[in-house]
């Protein structure tokens, strides 16, 4: 070789060198920079999940993301499902999020919320890197940020969310920096919002509702579009609505008219949530979003009509298991940390108890086995919930008040029921007893029952300073596994 | 396209490659077809007039040449007069009625109304296509320049073409002279590693200028003037200072941008700005500041008029003329036309004053190499160039005058201390990055005066350099100001 050669292969191998480093940087600072969104850690994870592990897909507004409780479908029903959500997404952003979507995970079923039919606006710019901040540069990035927005500059921003979001130079903070090592910012809840707010001003009367009485042409035609992406991919497609106050029989009428055109289905929750469970006073964390409590009692009854409509569990690999399994205990891990935000763990619950004045907690157990039984005595314990020796069978029932603990507990085969009145208000506490192997903790608050999944140690919370109900929940312990974790540590 | 804009990173690049890729003699026809393309992205209508530009002061240097061939030298003469006065005329009709349509209009109706006759209405609303005093003026120094016999005229319009559009100088210089330019354009260089770095590293320094510096500070800038009456004192001060450095930064910024990209392609400008506030006389400072402007003015304006040549007097006229046509030409506004005014009275006043003061020099014996002499001109020449810089950036003379009065209104330098310059619209943050950025422009200009930097930069080691390049790409894009920005008002669902 030439010593010119020599110079121009060395040159270019300089040149090779820099160009990577600088790709390497912007990648970084792509990284560093983008506001760390749940929204988008939803569309990550979701990205990161094993090929074909989902069986129910849902996509749409908030609405979604708030309703949707994939830990109680799966509990109730074992279907595996996903909910991609972002923030009042539009129905052609959900056919672009869709068409992406569709290319890792084959879903039996596509859920599409209504919501977004009334809308008769484009996606703000902002509103679009929701979404679009967490799809991988190509060109299919390309096309879908093409079909949605005229504006080069927007463009550009959305493919390279760095260029919009480096004046974040001055507000960086560890979270930021973690990022770099991290794809997801938080716990991964599969694209659920976990809220545990109780707010009285829901009203499902549709007053805060602006539809202007007519579903656009282009909403129409993504709905066509959506439901040929559907079928391309072998989905089936529903059109479902998730109770809110910002909703209407008109809009639900102009719905159903719009998917019997399209031979898609429409589940209507909107109209009537009171008949499967749904309490206005209870279940909305804001005037227009179901709060944790309501997304369990939807997604109770979406577990419900999934099953009636033939899309039971698929058989699990033990490796898809164990991803749920670990799902499970994160999210009944966070969950416990947002229900319990000033408490750093159990233990330390148990020694600052006093620091929930004002609130009433109140516990059954029901179906343990011995072993979970045994767990569950040293945790209750632990947390200062009764004194060691009445908790000896799985039937127990206490009620936690500022003033102590009232607990009971009986034999194997006799219930336990505690009764307890706040603010005129009637807790009913109970560790039922039934044959064989068929006991079950209950906890009813003026008759309805709070605690959905009735196995392991059913516990609520309610707040008398502000005369809410905050959450009730159970931790299923019967098998030994993962909520056995937030009792224990 | 803006130089600070994604799409200029992607076509600078695409264009420089291929441009590379194809046969020398080629070339031309390549960089013609980019330079239009990068004119039209702003307004494909407009590439119309760069084209009737090119096509008038093409013919008129054929015409001129022509002209020549004629026997009768008298008769010649006229002629050529007579192409160089049409091009003139249809060029600056073009720009007159682009540029100087509404305020001439507006100008008149304020005549007229003052009169009490009716008013003029324009019958429509005239866009400043981009560039267009940039390149005319450059089209027109080349009818001059053949009338001169100092080029000779070029027969291929395309390639004249290109000379009147070549994109790196189109929009905003600097105004390249003929027997400069379109030679290297009809001569190509060969690609050569050492000229593109160095390229690259001009074009780093003037994104630096632009984004970090000028449009950081620009965000005061516009704060204060554009709501005056709310200031007073130190922060219209402040605010009149950092209006220097914005301008500065700006418009050398894309002159190095220009000059860098242009270099890349084997291309050499000229140098448009030579540490100009460095300046120990305003005249000096003209000598520095926007340097391929201010030797048009000379050499197509102030010399034809007589330059210094007529007498005392007539050297001040001619100053006068050439300044006030120079204010006009940044802009149709008054403020121009007075912020040119000041500038050729400083320049009369101090030619008026050189041989006093060098007396009164003499007489006490003052060093004029030494450091306090040089850095008390620099300094009072930079308040003087400073103060006539609030012309050029008021809205209108109005402001001006109310911006002066404020600014002199009250002494209140604890401004500068107590938080009330963060409310003037860059928060503490960008406001101390901004200042940094300002000390690294003045150390940059000051090495730059002693040696070469970006030579100095290229001759250290491997790992040197590149860890050098990708630190002043990443600061220039985190730092840079470019792009709609991030508030978080945008996303009301941030806190979720």
């Amino acid at each position: 070789m030439t010593k010119r050669k020599a110079q121009w292969v060395r040159r270019a191998i300089v040149a090779v060198l820099l160009i990577a480093l600088l790709l390497g940087c912007v990648t970084a600072l792509n990284k560093l920079f983008r506001p760390k969104w749940t929204q988008t850690d939803w569309l990550r994870s979701y990205a990161e999940l094993p090929k074909d592990s989902v069986d129910a897909l849902f996509v749409g507004s908030s609405h979604s993301y708030y309703s949707v409780n994939p830990y109680t479908l799966y509990q109730e029903s074992g279907i595996a499902s996903y909910s991609l959500g972002t923030p009042s997404m539009r129905l052609d952003v959900a056919r672009e999020l869709l068409r992406e979507a569709l290319r890792r995970q084959s879903p039996r079923i596509v859920l599409l919320e209504a919501y977004a039919f009334s809308y008769d606006t484009p996606q703000t710019p902002a509103y679009l890197h929701y979404t679009f901040d967490a799809f991988p540069f190509s060109l299919r990035k390309y096309r879908a940020v093409r079909s949605l927005t005229d504006d080069s500059q927007v463009r550009q921003e959305l493919m390279i969310p760095f260029l919009q979001f480096h004046s974040r130079w001055k507000e960086l903070e560890e979270k930021d920096i973690q990022a770099l090592t991290s794809d997801l910012s938080g716990t991964d809840t599969k694209g659920h919002a976990v809220n545990y707010a109780v707010t009285s001003k829901a009203k499902l009367d549709g007053s805060a509702f602006d539809w202007n009485g007519t579903i656009t042409q282009a909403n129409r035609q993504a709905l066509t579009e959506i439901a040929a992406l559907c079928r391309e991919n072998g989905a089936r497609l529903v059109v479902w609505s998730a109770p809110t106050s910002d909703w209407n029989t008109a809009l639900a009428a102009a719905v159903a008219g719009l998917t019997a055109g399209e031979s898609v289905e429409f589940w209507d929750l909107a109209s009537a949530p009171e008949d499967f469970g749904i309490k206005v006073s209870r279940h909305f964390c804001d005037e227009h979003h179901l709060n944790e409590t309501g997304s369990r009692i939807l997604s109770t009854e979406l577990a419900r009509r999934l099953t009636a409509a033939g899309i039971g569990p698929t058989e699990m690999s033990d490796a898809r298991r164990s991803e749920w399994s670990e799902f499970s205990l994160d999210y009944a891990h966070f969950c416990y940390q947002k229900f319990f935000p000033r408490q750093k763990s159990a233990t330390t619950l148990a020694a600052s108890l006093t620091d929930l004045e004002g609130c009433t907690i109140l516990v059954a157990k029901g179906n343990l086995t011995n072993k979970a039984n045994a767990k569950a005595n040293r945790s209750l314990s632990a947390l200062g919930l009764a004194d060691f020796g009445k908790l000896g069978t799985d039937k127990y029932a206490a009620v936690v008040t500022a003033e102590g603990v009232r607990a009971e507990t009986s034999p194997q085969d006799t219930t336990t029921t505690l009764t307890h009145e706040v603010d005129g208000h009637t807790f009913v506490v109970s560790s039922v007893a039934r044959p064989g192997d068929n006991g079950y903790a209950s906890i009813t608050f003026d008759g309805v029952e709070l605690v959905t999944h009735r196995r392991g140690v059913a516990i609520a919370l309610y707040d008398e300073r502000t005369h809410q109900l905050i959450d009730a929940f159970t931790l299923d312990i019967r098998n030994g596994a993962n909520d056995v974790y937030r009792l224990s540590n | 396209m803006l130089f600070n804009s994604l799409s200029f990173l992607l076509f600078f690049p695409a264009v420089t490659l291929i441009y590379y890729l194809i046969p020398a003699k080629y070339r031309w026809i390549w960089l013609l077809a980019a330079s239009y393309f990068f004119y039209m992205c702003w307004n494909a209508s407009y590439a119309l007039l760069i084209a009737a530009s090119t096509v008038v002061t093409y013919l008129s240097g054929i015409l001129i040449a022509r002209a020549d061939r004629n026997g009768d030298a008298a008769r010649a003469a006229r002629r050529k007069k007579l192409w160089v006065a049409l091009s003139f005329v249809i060029n600056l009709a073009i720009l007159g009625f682009f540029k100087y349509f509404s305020f001439a209009v507006d100008n008149l109706n304020a005549v007229l109304g003052a009169l009490k006759l009716s008013l003029v209405s324009p019958a429509f609303d005239v866009v400043l296509p981009v560039g267009i005093s940039f390149y005319t003026f450059q089209a027109l120094s080349y009818t001059v320049d053949v009338y001169r016999g100092s080029v000779k005229p070029e027969k291929n319009p395309f390639r004249y073409a290109l000379f009147v559009s070549f994109f790196p100088q189109l929009v905003a210089g600097p105004i390249e002279r003929t027997g400069n330019l379109l030679d290297q354009l009809n001569h190509p260089r060969k690609f050569e590693y050492n000229r593109m770095v160095s390229g690259l590293l001009v074009m780093a320094w003037g994104f630096f200028q632009k984004m970090v510096v000028a449009d950081r500070v620009a965000v005061v800038v516009n704060t204060v003037f554009n709501d005056y009456a709310r200031y007073a004192g130190f922060e219209i001060a402040f605010a009149v200072l950092l209006f220097a450095v914005q301008i500065y930064c700006d418009f050398a910024g894309y002159s190095n941008i220009a000059i860098g990209a242009a270099r890349v392609m084997g291309v050499d400008l000229m140098e448009n700005f030579q540490q100009p506030y460095f300046a120990g006389s305003v005249k000096e400072f003209w000598r520095r500041w926007h340097v391929s402007l201010s030797t048009w003015f000379r050499d197509y304006l102030y010399i034809p008029l007589g330059g210094s040549r007529k007498g005392r007097l007539r050297t001040c006229l001619n100053l006068m003329i050439t300044f006030l046509v120079s204010g006009l030409w940044h802009g149709a506004n008054w403020t121009f036309v007075l912020w040119g005014a000041l500038h050729g009275a400083l320049q009369i006043v101090e030619g008026l004053l050189k041989k006093p003061r060098e007396a009164l020099e003499n007489a006490f014996h003052i060093d004029r190499t030494a450091f306090s002499y040089r850095f008390f001109n620099g300094f009072l020449t930079f308040l003087l160039v400073d103060f006539a810089w609030i012309f050029f950036r008021a809205n209108s003379l109005r402001d001006a005058f109310g911006i002066i009065r404020n600014l002199f209104s009250t002494f209140n330098p604890y401004v500068l201390t107590n938080g009330r310059l963060l409310e003037l619209g860059l928060d503490r943050p960008d406001l101390i990055v901004g200042l940094l950025a300002i000390a690294v422009l003045l150390i940059g200009d000051l090495l730059q005066t002693k040696f070469k930097v970006s030579q100095r930069l290229m001759e250290q080691n491997l790992p040197f350099r590149l860890t050098a390049y990708t630190l002043i790409v990443v600061l220039l894009l985190v730092f840079g100001v470019y792009g709609s920005g991030y508030e978080a008002s945008q996303f009301i669902y941030f806190q979720f």
